[in-house]
């Protein structure tokens, strides 16, 4: 949180953002992770680590990997890919394909049969965020997404900051 | 229809994760077992079991407040240790009292073997807390009245492995009495456990099922929950393939990752197979979920006329089978 926090500060304090036609940044992120179906119940709260490059400032690829405590130990890994405004405010909105791995709690079929593992999802998510050139700052960015044989991703990421020297 | 096929690549890839049930084996011995249980036996047992709650002299509150769902002044135990102690010695036992702890927090646990064939040193464990609050005519006195069934209906069989089962005290003291018990290493020997933990309330009507934060368990309380952790699994997959063949009881397993203790499993750890799980003891939990159903749950009305007979005595069936599939019958 404090690495968040300082990289905030930094990004505050930083100049506006130069007109680079690919930027590669590293982010870290916390927040909370919960999928739900008829057999798995799997999430809790975290942080992790990434890197993004946004492409003429505008187009952006992002994977991630966030390790969760609550249900155990949990982790997602995430590849997405936005568009956001040009600017210092620049929402984005992002698509993601989010994958679930680790302990979860499961309901067994009838036969004893497993649930499969791990759980996977696609959706969107959609970011407030602060760009300057030494990186970015994206609060409360929310997420939902589907499993193709069913369930619900819903992700909250409280705080994540990239920054680039 | 780009995004059709790759909607129809990740569904493949699922199922392909998905891993298969468990292979089969031959449960047609532990089901014969579990048929012969005599059901007729259940309700008497639990009513003599709550008549001697109601009548017994209370175990020492002192230092405990009366919370809602805990009403500490209300904890009896010994008339239940003097009748579980009757019944396994006229099934043939030969009962012991195992008492862990000091002071106020001394546990009085009734225990009773029917010793392995072929590999007494690894125990099958069968154990039901014997404490309860008011009559307890759910909480505990059915699981206390189907272990002595299934120990009854075991003594006409040889099993590989020993057969134990534990009458635990002072569950209701936040798990006190096997949480002692374990600890002093009176569990391990033990390598598949089943806990009953409040089994004989059920409703097939609407909404009778309280919901719970991660068990998708539907609204209609007419089913068995089984809790399972990361040891236990393989216990709860052989259980659903018995049952599949036998049709005992409805029953619904969810297996928790790791030792299962955790925030989101706090549930599950209400019940003496919480010390079980953090010692790495394979242990099932069957319960009727008790307060996520039953409305009598910790309270006076928990008296026999309030239990489902026709359920309690298939959950009894299928804990029989249970027990004789994880020990092996001999020939």
């Amino acid at each position: 949180m404090n690495a968040v926090w300082s990289l905030v500060v930094v990004l505050a304090t930083a100049a506006p953002r130069p007109a680079e036609d690919l930027v590669v940044t590293p982010l870290l992120q916390q927040g909370a992770v919960v999928f739900l179906s008829d057999r798995v119940t799997a999430g809790g709260l975290g942080g992790g680590f990434g890197v993004e490059l946004a492409l003429r400032q505008h187009y952006l690829l992002q994977v991630d990997a966030t390790w969760l405590w609550g249900a155990d130990n949990a982790w997602t890994t995430r590849a997405a890919a936005g568009y956001q405004r040009r600017g210092f405010w620049s929402p984005a909105l992002w698509g993601t394909f989010n994958i679930l791995w680790g302990n979860r709690i499961e309901r067994l079929a009838d036969d004893g049969a497993r649930a499969a593992a791990p759980s996977f999802a696609l959706g969107v998510r959609a970011p407030v965020r602060f760009a300057v050139a030494s990186g970015f700052v994206s609060a409360l960015e929310s997420g939902a997404a589907l499993a193709p044989t069913g369930g619900v991703w819903l992700e909250l990421t409280l705080m994540a900051a990239g920054a680039r020297w | 229809m780009k995004a059709g096929s790759l909607l129809l690549a990740l569904f493949s890839l699922a199922l392909a994760c998905a891993p298969p049930a468990p292979a089969p084996e031959d449960v047609e011995p532990a089901i014969a077992i579990g048929r012969a249980l005599e059901t007729a036996n259940l309700m008497p047992t639990v009513e003599a079991l709550a008549a001697g709650h109601l009548s017994d002299t209370k175990v020492s509150c002192a230092g405990y407040g009366p919370l809602d769902l805990y009403p500490a002044c209300e904890l009896s135990r010994d008339a239940a240790v003097g009748f579980v102690m009757d019944a396994f010695a006229r099934a043939g036992l030969a009962p012991r009292i195992v008492t862990t702890g000091t002071g106020a927090q001394t546990a009085k646990h009734v225990v009773a073997e029917w010793t392995g064939a072929t590999r007494p040193a690894q125990v099958v464990l069968l154990a039901a807390h014997l404490d309860a609050f008011y009559a307890g005519a759910d909480d505990n006195s059915s699981g206390v009245a189907v272990m002595l069934e299934t120990a009854r209906v075991l003594a006409t069989h040889r099993f590989a492995r020993t057969v134990r089962f534990v009458g635990f005290d002072l569950e209701e003291r936040g798990d006190e009495g096997s949480a002692q018990f374990v600890r002093e290493g009176h569990a391990d020997d033990v390598v598949a456990a089943i806990v009953l933990e409040t089994v004989g309330f059920a409703s097939d009507a609407p909404d009778s099922q309280k919901p719970l934060t991660g068990f998708s368990w539907g609204s209609v309380g007419d089913f068995l929950a089984v809790a399972a952790n990361e040891d236990s699994l393989p216990l709860a997959q052989r259980l659903l393939a018995l049952n599949r063949v036998a049709g005992f009881t409805k029953i619904k397993a969810f297996a928790a990752g790791g030792s299962g203790a955790y925030p989101l499993t706090g549930a599950l750890l209400r019940s003496d197979n919480g010390p079980l799980w953090l010692r790495g003891v394979p242990t099932l939990m069957w319960t009727d979920t008790a307060n996520y159903r039953n409305p009598h749950y910790h309270k006076a009305t928990d008296r026999p006329e309030t239990l489902s007979p026709g359920f309690l005595g298939g959950v009894a069936r299928a804990t029989a089978a249970a027990v004789a599939l994880y020990a092996e019958v001999s020939p």
